[in-house]
């Protein structure tokens, strides 16, 4: 077992996409952080660089001259499909898909064709993952974080945000940080996180943040409840009226099993610390880290 | 986003699904019927279920009962939707009824296809056969989950050979359309026929974009949730007096679940998706918005706008500029607007803020602003003073 969860000072990343807007933004901002980016591809423009790093026109002739383990997928919505598929072919062994609005079929198709080939999938509409210090494929600025022993699990990139600027003001660093979406669907969720981050010698305890909708929370409970180190969640989504998007499309409150009360209130009697506002969330994490008797550990 | 049961129909008669002769009638058109047969049904065309116990299905038959209840039916609100539009349809005499669907499973990332002999308004109130079958994405509908999925029915072999045919249909429909769910709900049987009497499919919003129809057209389009779709964004309204403007959709339902936990109620709430990463967009997004929630604070209804955002790849000024152009046309003189903004470049639009000539009150405390949020809808102006 490596250190931290997924990627780690060694890993080599990719870009797909990387001559867009976003995909600029991304590798400048790599570049200038730790992170290890060796190339990017859009077809089309091979033998161009960005911020220094080669473009290729393909993932094969990328994967020829560099052997990268993870790729960033910010490719518009309809080539997502035809980019994740290709990485998949090629060999790399997870990918980060940080463009949102994937047409449901595409991402079903996708996340099971990953699927078969064992093939990591973060996202689609995945904020990314991260482990400070070390590697960052995702949109959250170095600058919020620093290493430290708490995981992070959130579907939500943005309420993310929000926990590492105050966990940032508290002085405490982070082992890993993965923001996996709130689609319908996605690959990476709850269930193998806990996973990773219970085998994490990095990691002392876990942060998630789920959302109203769906079932990932409640699916994870086995592995919750032989986790042997402290969770504390917030599920968002209290005021959420039936029937209505909360932005993601997976965040719809339909049976009552969906619902964020119904939610917290399993993940707490399987042992989690559950709370129901960032407030709450905050006050908690505050008395945790700095009680002696915790914050030895992390 | 929900089709109409005729626009769903229509789809079907491109599948060869066989469905009730009918045509659709506006209030305009009341008085200008074509002749047809009696009896027949009419169906209120709205984005809702549970119609038929609503009163949203009726049957007339002849030409005045059709007409009495047209009139009984049409701008009548049911399920709080306004029915513009009347399906009339030719009435089925049916013997049994049975319940389709395609679906997604969310859990197990497959498509699900379905079929029930216990279709009609009530199915939860009866016990009869359910079929199912899990379908691999890679490898699509093959026959054996036909054969699968009639077995326990025993139909005729004509009517189990157009049920198969249906199934086919709808799941092809539910490919092609990029569809999250078809459903017929009933599916009628007569004799050898075999009929679609209702329709639902809802499209995937992702895939809209090779979709012939367009947005949402049951909104008002001067509407605050209205013009939040027309933007192709995602949001809601309350009976409160508070409105979120948040960025993100996790920092949106935090947001919200703070401040109705501080005693707050929420008028309406959005969030502003992929739109803050071109400043072009959210100038666009704040000239649209602006206005409505201007007339929110008019009418009274609105009595505290609260921005909340914290950006990581777009850039805080942009979010500033576009905000405070719009505020420049639509100067808020009766409420308070608190902003929370920070991340990349906030010093930078803390300036452009602090620079706004009108009431604006900067708090860069989540918390904080929340509770701030919270007590200007409880009417405490306690504390309020500009910048």
């Amino acid at each position: 077992m490596f250190m931290a969860i997924l990627i780690n000072k060694n890993t080599k990343v990719i870009i797909q996409g990387i001559t867009g807007r976003l995909g600029t933004q991304f590798a400048s901002r790599m570049c200038k952080g730790n992170t290890k980016l060796v190339g990017g591809v859009t077809p089309g423009k091979g033998g161009e660089n960005v911020a220094g790093i080669p473009v290729y026109n393909t993932i094969r002739e990328c994967v020829k001259y560099k052997t990268p383990d993870i790729s960033l997928i910010v490719t518009p919505p309809k080539t997502v499909l035809g980019a994740a598929l290709e990485a998949v072919d090629e060999g790399i062994n997870t990918l980060v898909i940080y463009t949102d609005n994937v047409p449901i079929h595409d991402t079903i198709k996708l996340i099971n064709y990953a699927s078969n080939y064992n093939v990591t999938v973060v996202g689609p509409g995945a904020a990314g993952i991260v482990t400070p210090g070390q590697c960052n494929v995702s949109e959250i600025l170095d600058s919020l974080i620093k290493p430290g022993k708490i995981g992070i699990i959130s579907k939500s990139g943005s309420l993310c945000n929000d926990v590492l600027h105050f966990l940032q003001n508290l002085g405490f660093g982070e082992s890993t940080i993965c923001c996996f979406g709130g689609g319908l669907i996605v690959g990476l969720r709850i269930k193998e996180l806990i996973e990773h981050f219970s085998k994490d010698d990095e990691t002392s305890m876990i942060i998630l943040i789920g959302e109203v909708g769906g079932t990932d929370e409640l699916d994870a409970l086995e592995v919750i409840k032989n986790c042997k180190k402290p969770i504390v969640s917030y599920i968002a989504g209290f005021f959420a009226p039936p029937g209505v998007r909360m932005g993601h499309a997976g965040a719809i409150l339909g049976e009552a099993e969906d619902s964020a009360k119904y939610k917290s209130d399993i993940l707490n009697s399987a042992g989690v610390v559950t709370t129901s506002t960032i407030l709450e969330l905050f006050s908690l994490l505050k008395d945790m880290l700095t009680s002696s008797f915790i914050s030895k550990s992390i | 986003m929900r089709l109409k049961e005729y626009e769903a129909k229509n789809i079907f008669r491109k599948y060869n699904i066989v469905v009730p002769q009918g045509f659709v009638v506006r209030k305009e058109s009341i008085d200008h019927l074509e002749d047809i047969s009696y009896p027949v049904m009419l169906k209120a065309q709205i984005l809702a279920g549970g119609r038929s116990k609503a009163g949203g299905i009726k049957l007339a038959n002849n030409k005045d009962e059709l007409k009495k209840e047209l009139y009984n039916i049409m701008d009548k609100e049911i399920l709080g939707c306004k029915v513009k539009e009347v399906l009339i349809e030719e009435k089925k005499d049916v013997s049994q009824e049975l319940y389709v669907s395609c679906t997604i499973l969310r859990k197990d990332r497959k498509y699900a296809l379905m079929i029930s002999d216990l279709g009609g308004v009530d199915i939860e109130n009866q016990s009869k056969s359910v079929s199912i079958v899990t379908i691999d994405p890679l490898l699509g509908l093959q026959t054996y989950h036909l054969k699968t999925l009639l077995a326990p029915f025993r139909f005729e072999p004509l009517v189990q050979k157009k049920i198969a045919e249906l199934l086919t249909s709808i799941y092809n429909i539910f490919l092609e359309t990029n569809a999250n769910i078809v459903e017929i709900n009933p599916v009628g049987v007569s004799g050898s026929n075999v009929y679609a009497l209702d329709a639902k499919v809802i499209i995937d919003d992702s895939s809209l974009f090779n979709y012939e129809l367009s947005k949402p057209k049951n909104d008002n389009e001067n509407s605050f949730l209205g013009v939040v779709h027309q933007l192709g964004l995602y949001g809601g309204e309350g009976d409160g007096n508070i409105a979120v403007l948040a960025g993100g959709a996790g920092r949106m339902m935090a947001t919200l679940d703070l401040i109705v936990s501080k005693g707050g109620t929420i008028r309406v709430f959005m969030e502003f998706g992929s739109l803050v990463s071109q400043i072009s967009n959210l100038k666009l997004a704040m000239r649209k918005l602006l206005p409505v929630l201007y007339n929110l604070q008019d009418n009274l209804q609105v009595k505290v706008i609260f921005f909340n955002d914290f950006l990581v790849l777009a850039r805080c000024e942009d979010f500033a500029t576009a905000l405070i152009e719009a505020l420049n046309q639509y100067r808020f003189t009766k409420i308070p607007i608190v902003v929370r903004l920070g991340g990349n470049g906030e010093t930078r639009a803390q300036e452009i803020l602090k620079n706004y000539s009108g009431e604006l009150l900067l708090e860069t405390n989540l918390i904080k602003a929340c509770e701030k949020v919270v007590m200007f809808g409880k009417g405490d102006v306690y504390g309020y003073s500009n910048k």
